[in-house]
């Protein structure tokens, strides 16, 4: 009889965390071997990963952490496992949220800008050619 | 009814060739129409299958009628009007769906980000152009100058356009899709696509429409998310589906038959 293959856990990285040597050891000591990298593009597919199973999910930095959560792509009320964030790294500091809040808030302002200035564009552009064929 | 007879082998046909290629690669016989149990490379060549049964389809039905295929589908298409009713078609769809985004990124409907690597984006960004031409070049063959034309040669103009519609919104669910309940905004596209062609009785207008509205309902699609409630910012390729997409859709046939006249309703 062999022993059924553990769970992964769910390990949300820029880089390859095989390459990341402090979280390595810190896995170790928590004696977990299974895991699976999922890269922040794919974060939104996190919820439906931790539904199918997963001794415990982490994050290797807080910005990761943050944009996933401000921007609504996870829900870890909902998770029913262990979260750790950037757990072989130092604790941050109360100010380093409003540093990150801020640097979240200045880049989807910057992004909500220009798409607002190119859905804009098209549409002057369209109208403009609405109103030409209507000999206005 | 011929064209609806036509229209009503589809299904049967793309089954058909579906089944036969899932038969080849050894695996069960669906009862859905959907792509996803089949391997990879038969999925290009159902895909490719399917076309050619639009072709035969639009191929046969003039033929069974005793015309030329140039012929009949040439009446649909004078020149003199092509620049105008196409251009008018794409910038009303342009700017109707532009300006429905705009109201969901400024009420924080939607929020627009790069959902996949730069080259993935580009590609996909670089295709829809041509995709959304021929997407409505099809469709309005096929459910325009073909179905509708036959329907309002048959009967009155309000018996021809609501099953023109329906059956129109209802060949979106023929396939296996993951949502149904897009069904409403698929009728409102149906009518818009219908009042054109009633209004100007050739296809430029139809296409300009439908060609406009694919151009930036893909064009988008790569680079938003749905954060609203479906019922009210639709979701995906769908936010004419929504309850505000809804209104926008029956706003845009208004401003056709408006602009165009054609036969009362």
């Amino acid at each position: 009889v062999t022993a059924p293959t553990p769970q992964p856990v769910l390990i949300v990285s820029a880089t390859d965390p095989q390459q990341h040597g402090a979280l390595q050891t810190w896995l170790s000591s928590q004696n977990w071997a299974a895991t699976k990298w999922i890269k922040p593009r794919d974060v939104d597919e996190l919820d439906a990963a931790v539904q199918r199973g997963t001794p415990a999910v982490v994050f290797t930095s807080w910005p990761l952490y943050l944009d996933a959560l401000w921007d609504n792509h996870i829900h870890p009320v909902d998770w029913q496992v262990p979260l750790h964030v950037d757990p072989a790294g130092p604790p941050p500091s109360p100010r380093d949220f409003v540093a990150l809040h801020n640097t979240w808030q200045h880049t989807r302002r910057r992004i909500r800008l220009t798409a607002a200035l190119i859905l804009s564009a098209i549409a002057i552009a369209a109208a403009t050619t609405i109103l030409l064929l209507a000999g206005i | 009814m011929l064209a609806l007879g036509l229209l009503l082998l589809v299904p049967i046909l793309m089954w058909s060739s579906q089944s036969l290629l899932l038969y080849r690669a050894g695996r069960p016989i669906q009862y859905r129409i959907h792509s996803r149990d089949l391997p990879k490379r038969d999925q290009q060549l159902n895909r490719l299958l399917t076309n050619a049964i639009f072709a035969a389809i639009l191929l046969a039905y003039p033929l069974l009628r005793g015309d030329h295929p140039w012929h009949y589908y040439a009446a649909f298409f004078p020149l003199p009007d092509a620049v105008p009713h196409v251009l008018f078609g794409a910038a009303g769809a342009i700017l109707f769906l532009t300006l429905l985004y705009l109201a969901w990124l400024l009420s924080d409907q939607v929020r627009f980000e790069r959902r996949h690597p730069w080259p993935k984006l580009l590609k996909r960004l670089a295709g829809v152009p041509l995709t959304a031409l021929l997407v409505a070049f099809v469709e309005e063959l096929l459910f325009r100058a073909m179905l509708l034309n036959a329907l309002l040669e048959a009967w009155p103009v309000p018996a021809a356009l609501a099953t023109g519609v329906v059956v129109f919104a209802s060949a979106h669910y023929v396939r296996s899709v993951k949502r149904y309940w897009t069904l409403p905004g698929h009728l409102a596209l149906g009518l818009l696509f219908c009042t054109a062609f009633i209004a100007t009785g050739n296809l430029w207008l139809p296409i300009g429409l439908h060609a406009g509205g694919v151009l930036i309902l893909m064009g988008v699609r790569p680079l938003i998310r749905y954060h609203g409630p479906p019922w009210l910012v639709g979701q995906s390729i769908f936010p004419y589906a929504g309850v505000v997409g809804i209104v926008a859709l029956l706003l845009l046939t208004w401003c056709v038959h408006i602009r165009f006249g054609g036969p009362p309703l």
